[in-house]
């Protein structure tokens, strides 16, 4: 039978629609995974960071906003109820929401989607950090917080005054505001983009001279006149200026260098959210055909491996696509069945160009609907320590090892990949866990330690702490266990005329040694005598009990009162009556070769009693006779020995001593033959 | 060091979410106690060509893990799922599950004894995110086989 053949039939790889036949790398169908580490991964979560309040300290009803602005996550909010949009702080990792300021009133209808754009703007003697606001709807004024007060934007296009400004996109271009679809009173010119001055400064206006951070002049068409433009993007210097069946980007880098170049007549943008940047280099759009990416320069299209999806995807202007940078992940959240808001995602590998797909779940299981989303990035942050401390932690000794080996066992508090459990052990309870008391450091996923460098009749307590990234979670809690008695270090036998010797290497001093003893093979053991005050030292038992010629085992433990009895030592098994073995004589033969008679052998035989199978006869010799140090040459079970071959004439006269060894572990007898000459006539 | 967090926020509640790091969140579950199953289904595969047969006899998943994992399998040999005798010796459906116990971080390969014959196979796996205790990748897929029928093919007509 030949043997099987091998198919690799899938490698890592994303869906993959569009190939008659298709290879081993595209799916069918991977849901809830990325390609991590070049291979497919199941994906991670998604968390509740936070709830958002509304201006009376309530459940605001949906997050239509947010941005990172003076290194806090800013949330746009709106309430169904008090029909207002709320501005909300949090923390930069998404916790501790603070309520700040109700942006808009009167707001019937929840925002398709509210933009906000961090800005450093002011005079040009004091710089003001402010954080513009825009409906997209164009249903109110385009703002600005300025970590104190909310203040309306306004300028004015015709002179008359100072009108307010409604924007439907705001966005930070070289150091300019810039305003999308600007409406003034009743002037509506979606297709116009006005940017501020450098730094929003007032400065001259050549209009009229007076001092304005928007001069009349500062406006930009964008294509064809009434089409409004849907948002806009930086990637590689330069301003990506969506509309939905078009796409700009302006160069430049002052209102005297700016330039404007179509990148496509034909697409564009879906939404307000449907496009995000990967680093400043390329930036991922959902088009009225599908995905897209374009760095600037060329519109790609990034959907044809899922072309079949894409062509069931309407072209809502929900639609959402933000990039993980961490994960170099593109989502665009999609709208699925009935829902109105995106609750599905596609996910486009960005280093590997695949795809694969999703979805966010909420406590009840169900698809999360998504209405915003946003980057913050923590500059100088410390590397992300251990998320929770270990628990659970249980200590007991091994139930082998006992007199040695404590067995630790404890329950994960972080799971993540590189999280790693510190092991502190002290003989104080109570101990503070710090590097002089870490024994050991288990490895990610490893929930359990064998701690086997313990002294035997000791208690120990333990603590674990979580190590990630050099940083250490709290301690678990402390748990203890005490080992017992040490067990004899060697348990040996040997043989009497009339019985069996038990020679034990006691460790323990004042100690009681414990000796059972049970008939080859082992079945019931039976307690023969127990030694009283023994020194740590070794100690011998003849066992004239045992019956002569019947092969015995024997096992022995360590006893003391108040302590836990050490573990059983076993050696065995042994004729009992057997002696121990000794030569009563030896002797040489000179063998020739029976054809090279110059070549010769010595054959040193000898006889011994009380031979055991265990027991040998070591060899050794040394030459010249009477001088030098015996090299050994063997250990023999047998009752001789044949050295090897000489050349004669002569080597010098051979000396031989031979040793006798019970059961190969303990010198019992020496004899020697000596001055043998392997050259002599035979 | 930068650290870059992606946020989401929810159309029709309150609620900010923050999305996990691969290979650092992977192994929790989503939002609360919410369980999501990844499933993966690879292309059907026609390794000895379109109208060639195969003895199918194993499939092998190599797979890094740093936790313990439970994983269900299934095989479709011509888009019809491998079968196998019960305990009570009726064929049904063959579901496959492996539990692979022991933490830290290793690479094993999963193999199952299949039998059928057909042409194309395909490999689907589910696994719940709660049966997922680390990081779990998946590498490359294979079947084992032997040929009975190679595809055919016309000889190359000569002018």
């Amino acid at each position: 039978m030949p043997p099987l053949e091998v198919f690799t039939i899938a490698g890592p790889g994303g869906l993959q629609q569009s190939q008659a036949d298709p290879d081993p790398t595209g799916y069918l169908e991977v849901k809830n995974t990325v390609i991590y580490r070049g291979r497919l991964a199941a994906r991670s979560p998604v968390y509740e960071s936070t709830t958002i309040p509304d201006s009376a300290a309530g459940a605001a009803d949906a997050i239509v906003g947010a941005a990172m602005h003076l290194n806090y996550l800013y949330v746009a909010a709106y309430d169904d109820t008090l029909n207002n949009v709320n501005l909300v702080q949090c923390d930069i990792d998404g916790t501790n929401p603070v309520h700040k300021a109700v942006i808009w009133t009167t707001v019937t209808a929840k925002p398709t989607a509210v933009i906000m754009q961090s800005f450093t703007a002011g005079t040009a003697t004091s710089s003001e950090d402010r954080l513009y606001i825009a409906d997209f709807d164009q249903n109110f004024a385009t703002s600005y917080w300025t970590g104190s007060a909310l203040t309306v934007l306004t300028n004015s296009l015709d002179l008359a005054g100072p009108d307010n400004t409604v924007f439907s996109y705001v966005k930070d271009y070289q150091f300019h505001v810039w305003g999308t679809g600007y409406y003034e009173g009743i002037i509506l010119r979606p297709e116009m983009l006005r940017f501020s001055t450098p730094g929003s400064l007032p400065l001259a206006d050549i209009a009229d001279g007076t001092d304005r951070a928007w001069h009349v002049s500062d406006w930009i068409p964008i294509g064809r006149r009434g089409n409004s433009i849907i948002g806009l993007e930086v990637v590689n210097q330069r301003l990506l200026v969506f509309q939905q069946d078009a796409l700009h980007a302006i160069n430049g880098y002052n209102r005297t260098s700016w330039s404007v170049r179509n990148l496509s007549p034909y697409i564009g943008a879906v939404g307000p959210l449907a496009f995000d940047h990967y680093a400043g280099k390329i930036c991922f759009f959902w088009s009225a055909t599908g995905p897209m990416m374009t760095d600037g320069e060329t519109v790609t299209d990034i959907g044809e491996p899922i072309r079949e999806i894409i062509n069931n995807v309407p072209s809502d202007t929900n639609i959402i696509c933000r990039v993980d940078p961490t994960a170099m992940l593109a989502y665009f959240f999609v709208p699925t069945g009935a829902a109105t808001s995106p609750n599905y995602y596609y996910a486009f590998d960005i280093q590997n160009k695949l795809w694969t797909e999703g979805q966010f779940l909420d406590d009840a299981g169900v698809a999360i609907n998504i209405g915003s989303g946003t980057r913050v990035v923590e500059l100088g942050s410390a590397a992300v320590g251990p998320t929770a401390a270990p628990s659970s932690l249980v200590a007991v000794v091994d139930p082998v090892n006992y007199d040695t080996t404590i067995d630790l066992t404890w329950v994960a508090g972080d799971t993540a990949y590189n999280t790693y459990t510190a092991v502190h052990r002290d003989v104080t309870t109570g101990f503070t866990p710090a590097s002089g008391n870490e024994i050991g450091v288990a490895n990610p996923g490893v929930t359990e330690w064998e701690d086997d460098t313990c002294d035997s009749d000791d208690q120990y307590f333990y603590k674990v702490r979580h190590l990630r990234n050099g940083q250490y979670s709290a301690a678990s809690n402390q748990d203890d266990a005490t080992t017992a008695l040490a067990r004899p270090d060697l348990v040996k036998l040997s043989g009497l005329v009339n019985g069996i010797k038990v020679t034990i290497d006691n460790l323990v001093a004042n100690a009681e040694l414990n000796i059972d003893r049970s008939s080859e093979p082992v079945a019931t053991w039976s307690d023969i005598t127990t030694l009283n005050n023994q020194p740590a030292s070794e100690v011998s038992h003849d066992d004239t009990t045992a019956t002569c010629a019947t092969q015995y085992n024997y096992r022995v433990r360590t006893e003391e009162a108040g302590s836990t009895s050490s573990p059983w030592v076993q050696a065995g098994p042994l004729n009992a009556c057997e002696g121990v073995p000794n030569i009563t004589g030896a002797t040489y033969t000179i063998i020739p070769d029976p054809v090279k008679d110059w070549i010769r052998s010595v054959k040193v035989s000898w006889t011994w009693n009380n031979k055991s199978r265990d027991d040998r006869v070591w060899v050794y010799s040394r030459s010249p006779a009477g001088g030098g140090s015996y090299v050994k040459l063997a250990e023999v079970s047998l009752d001789y020995y044949l050295d090897s071959l000489y050349v004669c004439p002569g080597p010098d006269d051979i000396d031989y001593k031979l040793e006798t060894w019970e059961d190969n572990t303990t010198l019992v007898d020496t004899d020697y033959v000596l001055a043998v000459d392997p050259c002599l006539a035979s | 060091m930068a650290n870059t967090r992606l946020f989401l926020g929810a159309a029709d509640t309150n609620i900010l979410y923050r999305v996990g790091q691969v290979g650092i969140d992977t192994g929790n579950q989503d939002s609360g106690a919410a369980t999501y199953v990844v499933s993966i289904s690879t292309e059907r595969q026609y390794p000895a060509g379109r109208n060639a047969l195969i003895n199918w006899r194993r499939v092998a998943v190599r797979l890094l893990r740093t936790a313990p994992v439970d994983i269900t399998m299934r095989v479709y040999v011509d888009e019809i799922q491998t079968q196998v005798y019960d305990a009570s010796s009726n064929l049904v459906n063959q579901t496959i599950v492996f539990n692979q116990t022991g933490g830290g971080e290793c690479e094993e390969v999963v193999e199952a004894d299949i039998q059928a014959v057909g042409t194309s196979i395909r490999i689907e796996l589910d696994i719940n995110s709660n049966d997922i205790d680390g990081i779990l990748l998946l590498e490359p897929f294979e079947a084992h086989g032997r040929t009975i029928r190679p595809a055919k093919s016309r000889a190359a007509e000569s002018a």
